[in-house]
Parts: C-alpha cells; structure tokens; sequence
C-alpha cells in the first residue's frame, strides 16, 4: 500500500517537473518548491548527524575539550543573520579556507603537476604518443603566451592548440549527450515500470 | 522548405526524444555492444582482488546523477558481494551518498555476506576535501560511528583498517570532480583508484587514467551496462540501451537538419 | 575586531600547519593538522544548516506579508521541518524519511536534471552548426563520440567505438592534461595569493 502511495506520488513530482517543458505553470512552481524544502531539511539533518558523531561523542565520551573550538567556531558562522555581529562569522569561514587551501596546494603539486608532466614525458617514437605531447604543450602554450600571437612559431602552436582543444570539447559534448539522455531514459523506465507497469 | 527546418518548434524535439526512449523501452532490440577498455580495467581489477582484501567504495552521487550512476554502483556491488570475499567500507562525501548507500544494499540483498565483518556503512563527512583527507588520515577519529551508531572500533571488519594506507582500492561512484580523491586518496597514499562518473565529466578525467593514477573508469549508463555484461548480470542499464541508441539518433539527426537549413538560408543572410 | 587582518593570519596559519605536515614529516605536525582537519568537517557540518536558516528567514516573510504564491513558500517550509523533524526524532532510516527522499526528493532532483536532455538535443539542432573551421572539428569530433557511444553506431560501423576510444584517450587527453596543467599552476597561484591575503573574495560573506 505504502509502496503505491510513493510510486503515484513519485509520478506525479516526475510529471509535474517535466511539465515545465511545455511551459513554466503552478503546478511545477509548488514542487519545485517542495524540492528545495526538502534537500535543504534533509542537508540540515546529514549535518546534524555529524555534529552528534564527531562533536558532542568526543565532547561527551572521550572528554576529548578540544572539539569545542569548533563549536565555537561553528555557532560563530551563523552570526551572519545577526546584525552588526556579521563580521564573527568569517572566522570559521578562515579555518575552512585555510584547510581547503592546504589540502589543495598540496595535493595539486604532485598529482596534477607533476603526475601529469611525468606523463607526458613519453619517447615520440609513435604518432599517439606525438599527438599527446604536441597537443598538450600547445594547449598549455595557448593559455599561457597568448600575447605573442605576432610571434609565427607561436601562432602555429596556439592554432594547433585551439584545434586540439576542440576535439576535446566536441568529446565532452558527445559525453554529455549520452549523459543527459540517460537522466531521462531514467525517469522514463520508472514512469512505464513502476508506475503503469508497461514495462 | 529549408526556413521552416530552421523554425522547429522545439517542443517537437521534445516529443521525439521522449519517443525515441519510450518505443525501444518497450520494444527493446537488443544491439549488441563491446566494452571499453576503461570499464573492462575496473573489473578486471575488481576481479583479480585477492581474497581477504579491503576496500572503500565512495558513494557520492545526488538524485540529479542517480539515473547514471546507481545503475554503476549495482552492477559493480553485485559482483563483489555475490562473486568475491573483500571487505568494503562504504563512506559518503555527499549528503545524499548514505541514502543511495542504503538503498543499494537493500537492491542487491540475498548474498551470504556479514554486516561488520564482510561490509560496513561508515556513513556521511562533511567538507568535501577536507572530510576525504581526514577519513583517509584516521577511520576511527573521523568515523567514531558507523551508520547503525555502533562504536567502529567494535566492528571485526575495522580490526586491521586504520588509514587509507591499509586500502588495496578505492572505487568512487560520484556526480562531481573526483580529482579531490586523486589527490588525497592515490596520490597521497598510492592507493588504486577507479570512478564511476557521469558522462560530462568523462573528457576532463581521462588525462588521470592515461597517467595510471586511475585505474579505471566507468563512463555513465553506458559503463554500467558494460559492467553487467562484464559481470554476467545483464540488468537495468543494458535494458537501456536501445533506448540510448535512438536518442543519439534522434540529435545527430537534429544537428543534421539544423546544419542544412543554415547551409540553405546562408546566402540569403548574407543577402540581406 | 572588524579588520581582517586576524582572519587572514588565522587563514594563514591553518594553511601553513597542512602543507607543513606534509612536506616536512620531521615537524611532527600530524597530530595538530589531523585535529584542523576534523575541525573543517564539524564547521562544515554546521555550515549544512545555513540553508535552512536562510530558506526560514525568506520563506517565513513572504508567508507573513502574504506575498504572491505564499503558499508555495508554506509547502517549502512544511517539507523543510518534516525532514528536520522525523530526521532528528527518528533517524534517516526510519520509514517516513526514507519514503519522502525516495519518493519525493529522489525522483523531483532525477527529472530536474533530466530535463536536460530536452534542451542538450534543441541547442544540437539550434547551435550546433559547422560555421567555421573550430566549429567543424567540434561537430565532427561530437558526432563520432555519440556514434561510439551509442550502440547503434556500433551496427553502423564496426569501428565507431574504437575511434571514439582514440578520441577521448589521445587527442581528448592532451587538450584536457594541458588544461589540467594550466588549472593547476592557476589553483597554486591562488592558494598562495588566499594564503598570504592577497585574494580576500573568501571575506566577503561577513561584511556589513
């Protein structure tokens, strides 16, 4: 029973949404509405969750005093809805930048520097092997030395480089083809199978 | 003739690919297809993983990717639970992963496999790179408890696990960049990686398989169905594929139209 | 206390203790940055509430001024704390939640995105047209992706997947590692700039 109330309730959100194909009407509004509800109740309670876990446990159980800098610092970041306190909030936001910056210097050096220059460092003794060295110095030659176009040399490269780039674009535009189409063909088995079980 | 080709309404576009999904669903054709050689890499690393190994299995896709992935996740689930004794740890950086976690585990449900012991569900971390970099450093301090609520420590599976370092592969099914998981999982660790992404992203992740630093890469519905055919388990997404088949019809024979009807009025644009 | 500068040392300081973890093991530094880490993930798990904070504060002033569709903000805030409440009372596996992600949420957030697919096949028809030399190489270059793909182009012609292959693991790869690069030293230059205060668009949220 339960399970057909959610299948005609799925149903009618895929219809709904879908409806906004023909035109922008209430009925997509309402559910578009229910939507961020939804996601923005279900983020709030994932967060809630890993307060519990990972702040009042170790608070609690492992006496672990510590963690109440950051709930300090995460109470500070809803000083932002408090009027002439706005300012405190930018402390936490400080700890998450610093952490993220951290993290991405130094994984960034070594896996999309260094992994991947060590990966083009292939003998050219094959034309893959050519076209993945030529096309990746003149892509990077085509972001980086665009002022001496004038140059000869260099207005071949960063040619050969805008050319590459385009396969490389083309591909992604094919891949998101496949993707997008999947999305539907998703919604769509579910509306003939679980719902009208057509299929 | 041509300037009419050029002014399809486009809710007729609409209405094709919706049929072009819907007939071969219903009457399916069954094309045949061949494996790429990136999601034929996942499974054979899958495949050889001695008995007894660990892994974690990332899963961090939203509803929107869910009709790519899920069916990536299965395929590749089916296989290790039913086919291989590893151990897996499930964790999430999104906060719809736990949600899709469970229902997985529900979907493939009937194998002899143990929760806490053969699998466990570590649950949601917040913060992106920053929740892979602090999981991969230490399980226990960023996952006190599993899913269930139970200390992780009380589980036989966490017995040898502390790091990531402890990891003999790291499979990731996510809607977004996974270079986050490159460099805090493979690269920091030389733990081997593979993804299961959304289409989209395929082009710009493929100068890591070219590098080795991902041993593989499972490319959408497409990649699922291969790995159901891989596995022997043909299912949802190889019923698919029909229905993808028509679609991609259906645009290049709109890019087709749309380029003669430019082709056609050009002169008189130029004309004018 | 409204300068910024205590914020870009704290910044700073945070920044320097993850990398220097890394880079120089002898510091003994692994202890104090695991402890960083699992701060940015407890202050990132508030930051998950800052939604629904903001949605509350929206919602709940166009309910009582009576704004046009109100009620659509109501059936926003209905959801919203059904969703907080059953969470947190009962957990995400009890029933009624699992019923409203997978029977709501899940299939609402699948044909949003979904929807995609109509305007991908309409901008093909409309945008996707062989105007000059780039533009051609694209189609061309999109055409025997989608005809590799798609297992019909298969039937067509046998070799459709294994040069959509070619294309995606040479051509594809050298343009997206070259761009990788390039984002790359992008990313370390603005880590440095974040680091040392130069870039403060982080700050911006605070301001008043």
């Amino acid at each position: 029973m339960l399970g057909t109330v959610g299948t005609w309730l799925a149903a009618i959100g895929t219809l709904a949404m879908m409806s906004f194909a023909w035109r922008e009407n209430p009925f997509y509004r309402a559910f578009e509405h229910i939507y961020i509800g939804i996601g923005a109740g279900h983020a709030t309670v994932m967060g809630w969750q890993n307060i519990q876990s990972n702040l009042i446990r170790p608070l609690q159980v492992d006496r672990h005093f510590l963690s109440l800098v950051p709930l300090v610092l995460g109470l500070l970041l809803y000083t932002r809805f408090i009027k002439g306190q706005a300012y405190l909030s930018r402390y936490p936001i400080a700890v998450l930048v610093g952490v993220g910056t951290g993290l991405t210097l130094r994984g960034t050096v070594g896996s999309q520097l260094v992994e991947q220059v060590k990966a083009t460092m292939i003998p050219l003794n094959n034309i893959n092997n050519i076209i993945l060295v030529l096309g990746t110095t003149a892509t990077v030659l085509f972001f980086y030395f665009t002022a001496k176009k004038s140059n000869k040399a260099m207005g071949v490269t960063s040619k050969i480089g805008r050319y590459i780039m385009m396969i490389a674009f083309g591909a992604t535009f094919g891949n998101a083809v496949m993707g997008r189409m999947s999305m539907m063909i998703g919604r769509v088995t579910f509306l003939l199978r679980d719902w009208l079980s057509i299929l | 003739m041509l300037t009419k080709l050029q002014n399809i309404d486009k809710r007729i576009i609409y209405i094709l690919v919706l049929l072009a999904i819907i007939i071969p669903l219903v009457s399916p054709m069954g094309i045949p297809f061949s494996i790429n050689a990136t999601t034929q890499a996942v499974f054979d690393k899958i495949d050889s993983l001695p008995d007894g190994s660990t892994i974690a299995i990332g899963i961090d896709y939203s509803p929107g990717a869910a009709p790519q992935i899920h069916p990536q996740a299965k395929a590749v689930l089916n296989h290790l639970f039913y086919s291989k004794n590893v151990k897996i740890l499930f964790t999430s950086i999104a906060t719809t992963g736990p949600m899709f976690t469970n229902q997985l585990l529900d979907e493939i449900a009937g194998h002899d496999k143990v929760y806490g012991t053969d699998y466990i569900h570590l649950g949601y971390l917040p913060g992106v790179e920053t929740a892979i970099s602090a999981f991969a450093k230490d399980f226990y301090k960023a996952f006190p408890v599993d899913e269930t609520g139970g200390n992780i420590a009380d589980f036989p599976i966490m017995k040898d696990v502390k790091s990531a370092a402890d990891l003999d592969a790291m499979l990731v099914f996510t809607a977004s960049e996974p270079s986050q998981y490159v460099r805090q999982i493979q690269g920091a660790y030389g733990v081997p990686l593979a993804v299961g992404i959304n289409s989209v992203i395929v082009s710009t992740n493929m100068p890591y398989v070219n590098s080795g630093q991902m041993f593989g890469l499972m490319n959408g519905l497409r990649g699922a169905a291969e790995y159901e055919v891989l596995s022997e388990r043909p299912s949802e997404a190889t019923a698919s594929m029909d229905a993808l088949s028509f679609t991609h019809m259906i645009v290049l024979a709109f890019i087709i139209i749309g380029n003669i009807s430019w082709f056609g009025t050009r002169k008189d644009k130029e004309g004018v | 206390m409204k300068s910024s500068t205590p914020v870009i040392v704290l910044t700073f300081i945070v920044g320097i203790l993850i990398i220097a973890e890394f880079f120089l093991p002898g510091l003994n530094l692994a202890n104090a940055s695991n402890e960083v880490q699992n701060w940015g993930v407890v202050i990132a798990a508030f930051a998950l509430g800052l939604a629904a904070v903001n949605l509350v504060r929206i919602h709940g002033r166009r309910i009582i001024l009576r704004r046009s569709e109100w009620w659509n903000s109501a059936l926003l805030l209905f959801f919203l704390f059904y969703m907080i409440v059953v969470g947190i009372i009962a957990g995400t596996d009890y029933i009624a939640y699992e019923f409203a992600f997978q029977n709501v949420m899940t299939p609402l957030g699948a044909t949003m995105y979904a929807m995609l697919s109509f305007w991908i096949a309409s901008a093909a028809y409309r945008a996707f047209v062989a105007r000059s030399i780039e533009a051609s190489i694209l189609l061309i270059s999109a055409a025997i992706v989608m005809l590799g793909n798609a297992p019909i182009g298969e039937a067509i012609w046998a070799r459709f997947p294994a040069l959509g292959s070619w294309i995606m693991d040479i051509p594809n790869t050298a343009a997206m590692r070259g761009i990788m690069i390039g984002a790359a030293i992008g990313a370390i230059a603005l880590g440095i700039r974040v680091m040392v205060g130069i870039e403060r668009g982080y700050l911006g949220g605070g301001n008043e």
